[in-house]
C-alpha cells in the first residue's frame, strides 16, 4: 500500500464530489438551499450511462448528462425562485422524482429498474483520469467565475443583499436561476463520473449521498471555492481510511472502528454547525429566494 | 374548520399529483384504470394486504408526525431516517439488557425507550437550532449520516446476532413483542396502531387546547410576535424538535416491537423520508397527518402488486407520484387562487 495508490484512491472518492460542491456552491452562494443535488447526481448517472451506452461514444454521454442537469436544475429553480416554493420540499422532490423516477424510466427502456447495461468496452467509458481533471477544472472555472466576472458578483449579491443587486437594475431571479441550472449541469457531470468513469454503469443508489455530503463540505469550506474543495479532500480521505484501516488492528486501542472513521466529517461539520470551531457564516440571504 | 378546508384543499391539490403520475403511466404504455385497478386490488385483495397497508400507514403516522410538529414550530426536520434507527436500536437494546419482565411494562418500556432513541437525535438538532443558530435541515442530514455510522459500529461490533449472517442484533424476548391479530392473516398489525392513533389524537388535543400548544402556534405565524408577548421561541423549537425526533422514534419501536422482533441495518427503508410528503399534505396537522399517512400507505403497499401484475410499470411509480404530490402541494400552497385570478385578469387584459 504506497503512496501514491492511496493519493489516486483519494482523488478517485473526492473528485466526483468536488464537482457535485462546486454546484452547490453557485447555488448556495446566489441564495438558493440546495437539496436536490443527489437527485441530480442520479439524473446525471443515469444520463451518462444510458447515451454511452447507447451511442457508444463516453463524451456525447457526459454532455447528454451535462444538458439533461441543466434541465432538472432550471425545473427546481422554476419551482424555487419562481414560484417560490419551499426549498428544502422542492428539493426533497425533486430527490423523490430520481429515486423513483429513474428505476421508473429504467425499467421501461432496459427491463431491469436496478441498473443499466454494463459498457463492456473501453471506449464507451472516461478514462479513469477524467473525474480528476474535470473536477480540476470545474474548481478553477467556478472560482474565476465567482472573482473575475460581472455574473460572480451579481451572484455574491443575490445570496448577500439581493435587494442592493435589484436597486442596480439586476433581475435577482434570473442569476440565481441561471446560478442553480448550472448546478444542476456540474453535480450531473459529478454523477456522469460516477457512472461511465469509475465504474461501467448506472445502479440505484450509487450516489451515495454525495449531494448531502457537499452540503456538509460547503460548510466546512465555508461557502468558498478552495476551502470547499479541500473539504472535499477530507471526505475522501476518511473514505479511503475507512476503506484501507478495515480489520487492522492500533497498539492500545484495539480494532479501529471503521464505521467511526467514515463519521468524522459529519461530526466536524455538526460541531461547526454548533458554533464549535469556529464559525461558518452562510450567505445573509440562503433560503430566502 | 378552517384546518379543514385547508386539509381538504390539499388533498385536491394531492389528487392533482394523482392524475399527473396517471399521465405518466399512460405515457410509459399502460393502461392508467389498468394501473388504479391493480394498486386497490394490492390493498385490498387479501386480508394479508390490508394488514401491511395498515401497519405501513401506522409507521408513516409517526414519521409524518416527526415532520409535522417541528413544521407547526417553523422548523424543518428531514431527520426522520436517523431518528427512526435510533429508535429502533434502542429499543431493541432495552429489550435485549432488561430480558424477560412483567408484560405491561414491557410495552411501555419498550415504546419509551423507542421514542427517547429517537428524541435524543432529534434534541441535538433543535439545540443547535434553537442555541446556536446552526440550520436544521443541515443538522438533520449529517445526524442521518452519523446514525448510519454508529448504529453500523455498535450492531455490528457489539451486538451482532451469532446466528445470522446479516448486520443484526439477537431476537428479543416474546414478552416484548406484540401480538399479531389474527383477522390478517399474519401481517404485523398490532395494538400498537392504536398507539400511533392514540398518539395522533394527543398531540391534535395538545395543540389546539394547551398553553404550550398556544406557543407552538404562535412561533409558527410569527417568531417576533410569540417573542414579545414573552414565548421563548427557541424552547418551543427546541421541544418540536425533540418531540419530532421522538415520534420518530416510535416508528422504530413500531418495526422491532411489531415486526421484525430484532434491529437490523437499514430498518427503515425510506419512511423517514416519505414522512415529509405525509406531513405537507396534512398541512401538519396531526389528524391530516393520519389521513395522508393512510393515503400514501395505500400506494406505497398497492404499488408493489404493479412489480407482479404490470409490464411496463413498477412501484418506483410510488415514488414518482409521491415526488408530483409534494410539487403540486408545494407550489400549490404558494400560488393560491387569488394569484391565479389575478393572473387570469392580467392575461384577460393583455388580449384585450
Amino acid at each position: 500500500m504506497d503512496m501514491f495508490d492511496l493519493l489516486l484512491s483519494l482523488l478517485r472518492f473526492a473528485s466526483p464530489l468536488m464537482l457535485v460542491t462546486m454546484g452547490g456552491l453557485l447555488s448556495e452562494r446566489s441564495g438558493v438551499i440546495n437539496i436536490a443535488l443527489e437527485g441530480f447526481i442520479l439524473f446525471g448517472a443515469y444520463t451518462a450511462a444510458t447515451v454511452a451506452f447507447m451511442v457508444g461514444d463516453p463524451w456525447v454521454g457526459v454532455l447528454a448528462a451535462a444538458g439533461v442537469g441543466v434541465v432538472i436544475g432550471a425545473l427546481y429553480a422554476l419551482l424555487t425562485v419562481n414560484f417560490r416554493a419551499d426549498q428544502i420540499v422542492a428539493g426533497t422532490a425533486i430527490n423523490m422524482l430520481a429515486w423513483g423516477g429513474i428505476p421508473f424510466v429504467c425499467k421501461i427502456m432496459f427491463d431491469s429498474t436496478a441498473t443499466t447495461p454494463p459498457l463492456e468496452l473501453a471506449s464507451q467509458r472516461l478514462p479513469a483520469a477524467m473525474p480528476m481533471l474535470f473536477a480540476g477544472i470545474a474548481v478553477i472555472i467556478v472560482g474565476v467565475i465567482l472573482r473575475t466576472t460581472p455574473f460572480g458578483l451579481w451572484l455574491t449579491f443575490a445570496g448577500e443583499k439581493p435587494q442592493a443587486l435589484a436597486a442596480v437594475g439586476v433581475r435577482v431571479k434570473r442569476v440565481r436561476f441561471v446560478a442553480v441550472s448550472l448546478a444542476g449541469a456540474l453535480a450531473a457531470i459529478g454523477g456522469a463520473t460516477l457512472s461511465i468513469a469509475l465504474s461501467s454503469s448506472y445502479t440505484n443508489g450509487m450516489s451515495a449521498g454525495r449531494g448531502f455530503m457537499a452540503l456538509a463540505a460547503l460548510i466546512l469550506g465555508k461557502w468558498r471555492v478552495w476551502p470547499a474543495a479541500g473539504a472535499c479532500l477530507l471526505f475522501g480521505l476518511c473514505e479511503v481510511a475507512q476503506l484501507k484501516l478495515q480489520g487492522m488492528a492500533l497498539p492500545g486501542v484495539g480494532e479501529i472502528p471503521v464505521q467511526l472513521v467514515q463519521i468524522i466529517p459529519y461530526v466536524l461539520t455538526l460541531f461547526l454547525l454548533a458554533g464549535f470551531i469556529g464559525e461558518s457564516k452562510a450567505p445573509a440571504a440562503l433560503g430566502q429566494a | 374548520m378552517k384546518a379543514l378546508t385547508t386539509i381538504l384543499k390539499s388533498f385536491l391539490l394531492a389528487f392533482l399529483g394523482l392524475v399527473l403520475g396517471g399521465l405518466i403511466t399512460l405515457v410509459a404504455g399502460e393502461n392508467p384504470f389498468n394501473v388504479v385497478r391493480i394498486i386497490i386490488n394490492g390493498v385490498i385483495g387479501t386480508p394479508y394486504d390490508i394488514g401491511l397497508t395498515i401497519y405501513y400507514a401506522s409507521i408513516l403516522i409517526c414519521s409524518g408526525l416527526a415532520v409535522a410538529l417541528p413544521f407547526k414550530a417553523g422548523v424543518f426536520n428531514i431527520g426522520g431516517e436517523g431518528q427512526i434507527a435510533m429508535g429502533a436500536l434502542s429499543c431493541a437494546l432495552t429489550a435485549l439488557f432488561l430480558g424477560s419482565v412483567p408484560l405491561p411494562m414491557a410495552m411501555i418500556v419498550g415504546m419509551t425507550s423507542a421514542f427517547i432513541g429517537g428524541a435524543i437525535w432529534g434534541a441535538v438538532i433543535g439545540w443547535i437550532r434553537a442555541y446556536r443558530g446552526g440550520h436544521e435541515v443541515i443538522s438533520s442530514i449529517m445526524m442521518n449520516f452519523i446514525a448510519a455510522g454508529l448504529t453500523a459500529w455498535l450492531t455490528i461490533n457489539y451486538f451482532r446476532a451469532s446466528d445470522s449472517q446479516n448486520p443484526e442484533t439477537n431476537e428479543i424476548a416474546a414478552v416484548w413483542r406484540f401480538n399479531k391479530w389474527e383477522m390478517f392473516s399474519g401481517a404485523p398489525v398490532t395494538s400498537l396502531v392504536i398507539v400511533c392513533l392514540l398518539v395522533a389524537v394527543i398531540l391534535w388535543l395538545w395543540l389546539k387546547y394547551s398553553a404550550q400548544g398556544y406557543a407552538v402556534k404562535a412561533v409558527q405565524e410569527s417568531p417576533d410576535a410569540a417573542a414579545i408577548a414573552g414565548i421563548s421561541v427557541s424552547a418551543v423549537r427546541f421541544w418540536a424538535l425533540a418531540c419530532g425526533g421522538g415520534f420518530a422514534g416510535l416508528a422504530g419501536g413500531l418495526m422491532v416491537l411489531g415486526d421484525s422482533g430484532r434491529f437490523r441495518l437499514g430498518i427503515s427503508e425510506g419512511f423517514g423520508f416519505i414522512g415529509i410528503p405525509v406531513a405537507l399534505l396534512g398541512k401538519g396537522h396531526p389528524l391530516g397527518v393520519v389521513a395522508s399517512a393512510v393515503l400514501f400507505a395505500m400506494l406505497h403497499h398497492g404499488s408493489s402488486a404493479l412489480d407482479l401484475e404490470a409490464t411496463r410499470v413498477g412501484r418506483d411509480l410510488a415514488q414518482v407520484i409521491e415526488a408530483l404530490v409534494m410539487i403540486v402541494v408545494a407550489c400549490g400552497s404558494v400560488i393560491s387562487m387569488q394569484k391565479c385570478r389575478e393572473w387570469l385578469a392580467g392575461f384577460k387584459g393583455k388580449t384585450k
